[in-house]
């Protein structure tokens, strides 16, 4: 018997299609997948994430429009017609819970704290789920790095839907990290996939994606720290970048802190070696300049992480 | 409670180039034998055009299709 994935839309639907006929339409490089259909549930209206408990049967829909509350829509699945059956729904307002994990709230200069639920998997009655937080949302700062996403690894008691315990974090690494995907691996259950989405290449509000597949370990009853999320990063910056950072350093007269922290990182540049003052926890970035050239180094608590090169564009 | 202890560096693969995913990365789904990345298909808009990228498990890339 095929096996299916099963996708949660963005309206609440749920579409799904045999896995075989996935792969062979990607290794024909397709314009369309056969065999898909949808199933209608008109109690979702904007899903977060869909994930199946094999052990309970159930398939869970987490559903939010605001990122605070969370309603959670749990189904009997049958699996010989592909049909959901609701058996539980409620909302939880989880913002106040969310926010005692948070070891370092991020304000943005719009003195706005707002996060949004990702992907979730779910496990004997256990959610996980990503849960980011953002900065202002806005086109003109989404790109810059201290405004935005930190993601946060959260345990959520399913039949309270409170969030438990704050189990992960996914740091920012020098731009954007929105942590989207979130699965365990089906030959192991200690190991945990994830997909958090950097967008160095961001030029407006659009994500032309350049994603990382991750894979951790995800070791139970065993007390440890947080999670760093620190991919490998190889390659230079691309040069949108450095033009971004020169085109800020030369115009900017925007007053608000980020623009501000910017301006001060530039001319810091300008003098040489410093330290760079837009920080993300106990992240900083290191810009040392070389005639044209600016080096970036990404430092976590004594570890460096080359980034690469800037060249500044006048 | 449960803990993430460890993050596995060796493994992180980055490849969006590879990808050439317009749009953004939304989801994961990990089988036996593949990697299945989903995303949206167009830069500009949250369009529901979907677009899955399939790679086997040592992260080679095999292809990609649209989900109308």
């Amino acid at each position: 018997m095929d096996s299916y994935i099963f996708c949660a839309s963005n309206s609440g639907s749920v579409t799904y299609a045999p896995i075989s006929n996935i792969v062979t339409a990607c290794t024909n490089n397709s314009n369309s997948v056969s065999g898909v259909s949808t199933i209608s549930i008109s109690s979702v209206q904007t899903s977060s994430g869909i994930a199946y408990d094999s052990v309970r049967k159930e398939m869970l829909i987490i559903d939010s429009t605001d990122g605070e509350t969370l309603y959670y829509n749990i189904f009997s699945y049958n699996s010989t017609n592909k049909s959901l059956t609701l058996k539980k729904h409620f909302n939880v307002n989880v913002i106040d819970s969310i926010n005692q994990f948070i070891e370092s709230p991020i304000i943005t200069h719009r003195g706005t704290l707002r996060g949004a639920p990702g992907n979730i998997t779910y496990k004997n009655g256990v959610i996980y789920m990503v849960y980011w937080y953002h900065g202002g949302g806005d086109a003109e700062d989404t790109w810059y790095p201290s405004t935005h996403s930190v993601g946060y690894l959260i345990e959520i008691d399913a039949c309270t839907g409170l969030p438990v315990a704050n189990i992960g974090l996914f740091k920012q690494i020098g731009s954007v990290t929105e942590p989207e995907g979130l699965c365990f691996d089906p030959n192991d259950e200690d190991i945990l996939w994830t997909l958090p989405q950097s967008v160095f290449f961001r030029e407006d509000w659009a994500r032309p994606g350049a994603a990382y597949i991750n894979k951790i370990s995800f070791i139970k009853e065993v007390s440890s720290s947080i999670l760093n999320y620190l991919p490998e990063i190889n390659d230079t910056l691309p040069a949108q970048l450095a033009t971004r950072y020169a085109f800020v350093d030369n115009t900017s007269t925007d007053t608000t802190t980020t623009s501000s922290a910017r301006t001060t990182a530039m001319n810091k540049v300008s003098t040489g070696s410093q330290a760079c003052p837009f920080k993300s926890l106990d992240t900083a970035i290191i810009l040392t300049k070389t005639g044209n050239d600016i080096n970036i180094v990404l430092t976590d608590t004594g570890k460096e992480y080359d980034l690469g090169t800037l060249v500044i564009i006048n | 409670m449960s803990e993430v202890t460890e993050h596995a560096f060796a493994s992180t693969k980055p490849f969006g180039c590879q990808l050439r995913i317009e749009g953004s990365m939304q989801s994961i789904c990990v089988t036996d034998n593949y990697i299945f990345v989903f995303g949206n298909d167009q830069q500009g808009t949250y369009a529901d055009t979907g677009i899955v990228a399939l790679f086997d498990r040592k992260y080679n890339y095999l292809g990609q299709a649209r989900i109308a």
